[in-house]
């Protein structure tokens, strides 16, 4: 008479790969049978897991030279520790699951570092991919967004009630890191006097204030003490001001969809997870500036066609991050006068904050075209895992033509930081003299679709100002015309300021 | 697939290893690819001969082409391994839960043939229906329902719970 145990291994691994991963411990416990078929059988647990979250191995890179010298997960050809891996997630998904708000409180160390791991190794469509939908559903439990996205130190002074600072400063950096990474979907948009106090007021009132400019950080979104690690506390407060920006002009524009850059869980938080906008679809094209309207695939074509036979297409091949092409790029800025005052007038205690600002912004939307020129080898201060790639290009405003701060030529480079991180660095360039100059990170990792997040300043680092957020994110892989104001003929009447 | 020639859906005869005789449509048989293979190796005279199964007898035999005529229609599987393995067992359709209801030996039964009689959806309904009996279960209600002795000696089942820590809840 058959049974459970009397079958043979292909039909047991048939039905054991339809379990949850939390079942195969609970059936190793029950007899000497179960725990020696299931302790290190590697095919079970590979199996298990990829039936849950993204294979870490999948998608294999089209740029054997970018796995070769990439150090991240995916690039690697070692065999993943499927059953440890497992089990850390099942342990996880454990505590994401529990109803004991100090036991989540207490994890999140562990449960944010397995989230941001996942996320490195996910599914560049970020719409199909398991471990971004695992997320986003855990994250829909608002207890888990509030101590999970919600636990930096910006939210000691904003938010809800059970939105708080996490008492360990590791802590709030990894909840500000998954909250960069995240986006903006779960922002405070409470208008009445009992809802969550908003996010944004708190945020500007940190990116504006100049003190955080300075040479341990080199004026960028880093930690105070030189080591150019990522400060994602910044990150995330820059994050939040553009995007409630962005999303006041989409709503004076209506239908040019440019406040749905962050909105969307985790969208292009992802590496690899860019992709240019698809063609034929001219609405969109039209409304990301990628084109002059009319005729778009045709015209497209041909500037491929043109792209190709530029002197050095080899650059591009060797160029890891992607930088050759067309990319938006968001500026704010605080009028002088309300940057000055809110800095210089009154005076606050060192490690106090500046009180919360609702003053409006100048908001530009710029379309950046931009070509590798240079590919060096990192230099000791640099993440060595990548190269340096320089770049030049050009800044066309996408307002009025007569704006002078935004029609600019462009240079810069990209490199990884020593803790791996992307980052940028832009210099404006204004009749052959550099004026602003910008450092941020690149959210999601190498060639992500959310962005580049980060901060604009005087270039010689100017410490009455001004400064500010910035961010770009890649359309196109095409530089489009550049004599023809391709930006002009749809977008000539967006609004400088949204006052 | 069935040839429109005939006056009525062809026919072949399987034999149960009882010795039973079963009398199937031909189309239905066939969604088991080792009868499916079978039939297409003979030459078509010695179709009528009848075909030999000796490791299925009567009640699971007809239990299974019971499953095969319910499923005559549908897409014959393709490679979707793919498209296949994201499902969640908990995807089983209403009629094929009732089918599966029977006790646990038939159940057995029914995955055991279908593996040798190479018929992949069933063998897939089969497995998903065991799994989801195993589904959130604790050790001990695991043993209760399969009937599985515990051959742990104290010290190896404490040591096995501390292993097995990381499937607690919290």
């Amino acid at each position: 008479m058959p049974s459970l145990l009397s079958l043979c291994h292909e039909i047991l691994h048939d039905i054991l790969t339809n379990v949850e991963p939390a079942d195969l411990g609970k059936l190793a416990q029950s007899c000497q049978t179960f725990n020696s078929y299931i302790k290190g059988n590697k095919l079970l647990w590979k199996d298990v897991y990829l039936k849950h979250y993204d294979n870490p191995q999948g998608e294999l890179r089209r740029d054997s030279m970018i796995e070769s010298s990439t150090s991240r997960s995916r690039g690697n050809k070692v065999e993943p520790d499927w059953e440890g891996e497992l089990k850390t997630l099942v342990s996880v998904q454990k505590v994401l699951c529990c109803h004991d708000e100090e036991v989540k409180r207490n994890s999140i160390e562990p449960v944010v570092t397995t989230a941001l791991s996942l996320l490195e190794t996910s599914n560049p469509n970020t719409d199909d991919s398991l471990n971004v939908k695992f997320l986003s559903q855990q994250l829909l439990n608002p207890q888990n967004s509030d101590i999970f996205l919600f636990s930096s130190s910006l939210y000691d002074q904003c938010g809800s009630p059970s939105q708080y600072a996490a008492p360990i400063p590791e802590s709030r950096q990894l909840s500000a890191k998954l909250h960069s990474h995240y986006g903006t979907a779960l922002e405070a948009k409470g208008r009445t006097r009992n809802s969550p106090q908003q996010a944004h007021p708190f945020a500007r009132s940190r990116v504006y204030d100049l003190r955080t400019y300075n040479d341990f950080n080199q004026w960028g979104p880093f930690t105070d003490d030189g080591t150019m690690t990522t400060d994602w506390e910044k990150v995330e407060s820059i994050l939040i001001v553009l995007g409630h920006n962005l999303d006041m002009l989409s709503r004076r524009c209506t239908g040019r969809g440019f406040g749905k850059v962050w909105s969307d869980p985790f969208g292009g938080a992802v590496p690899y997870s860019y992709t240019p906008i698809p063609r034929g679809c001219p609405a969109l094209e039209k409304a990301n500036g990628t084109t002059s309207g009319g005729d778009s695939s045709s015209a497209e074509d041909s500037w491929g066609v043109q792209f190709i036979g530029q002197p050095n297409p080899a650059l591009e091949a060797q160029d890891p991050y992607g930088v050759t092409g067309t990319w938006r790029r968001v500026v704010c800025f605080l009028d002088y006068n309300d940057l000055y005052h809110f800095n210089f007038a009154s005076h606050v205690l060192p490690h106090e904050s500046r009180p919360p600002i609702s003053t409006q912004e100048a908001i530009r939307l710029i379309t950046m075209k931009l070509r590798v020129t240079k590919i060096v080898p990192p230099s000791e201060d640099d993440g060595q895992a990548l190269p340096v790639v320089h770049f030049t290009g050009t800044s066309r405003s996408m307002h009025s033509s007569w704006d002078p701060n935004a029609n600019s030529r462009l240079r810069g480079s990209v490199r990884l930081t020593p803790s791996g991180d992307i980052r940028w660095t832009t210099l404006s360039v204004f009749h052959g003299e550099a004026r602003w100059r910008s450092e941020s990170i690149q959210v999601g990792g190498l060639r992500s679709g959310r962005g580049v997040v980060g901060t604009w300043f005087d270039k010689d680092f100017d410490p009455n100002g001004p400064a500010g957020p910035t961010a770009f994110w890649k359309l196109s892989d095409s530089l489009g015309r550049e004599a023809d104001g391709v930006d002009e003929n749809g977008l000539a009447e967006l609004p400088a300021l949204f006052a | 697939m069935a040839s429109a020639s005939a006056p009525a859906v062809p026919q072949i005869t399987l034999t149960s290893s009882d010795g039973i005789d079963i009398s199937v449509d031909r189309s239905v048989a066939q969604r088991s690819v080792l009868i499916k293979n079978l039939l297409e190796d003979l030459p078509t005279e010695s179709t009528n001969e009848p075909i030999p199964i000796p490791n299925v007898n009567e009640a699971v035999l007809k239990k299974v082409m019971e499953w095969c005529e319910h499923h005559k229609n549908d897409p014959t599987t393709t490679n979707d391994d793919d498209s296949d393995s994201r499902k969640k067992s908990t995807d089983i359709e209403e009629w094929d839960q009732r089918y599966m209801s029977v006790d646990q030996e038939m159940l057995f039964e029914i995955i055991l043939a279908a593996n040798y009689l190479d018929i992949k959806a069933l063998l897939d309904v089969g497995c998903k229906t065991v799994a989801n009996m195993i589904k959130g279960k604790s050790p001990e209600e695991i043993r209760k329902t399969f009937n599985i002795q515990n051959d742990f000696t104290p010290e190896e089942e404490d040591q096995i719970r501390r292993e097995n820590e990381w499937a607690e809840d919290r």
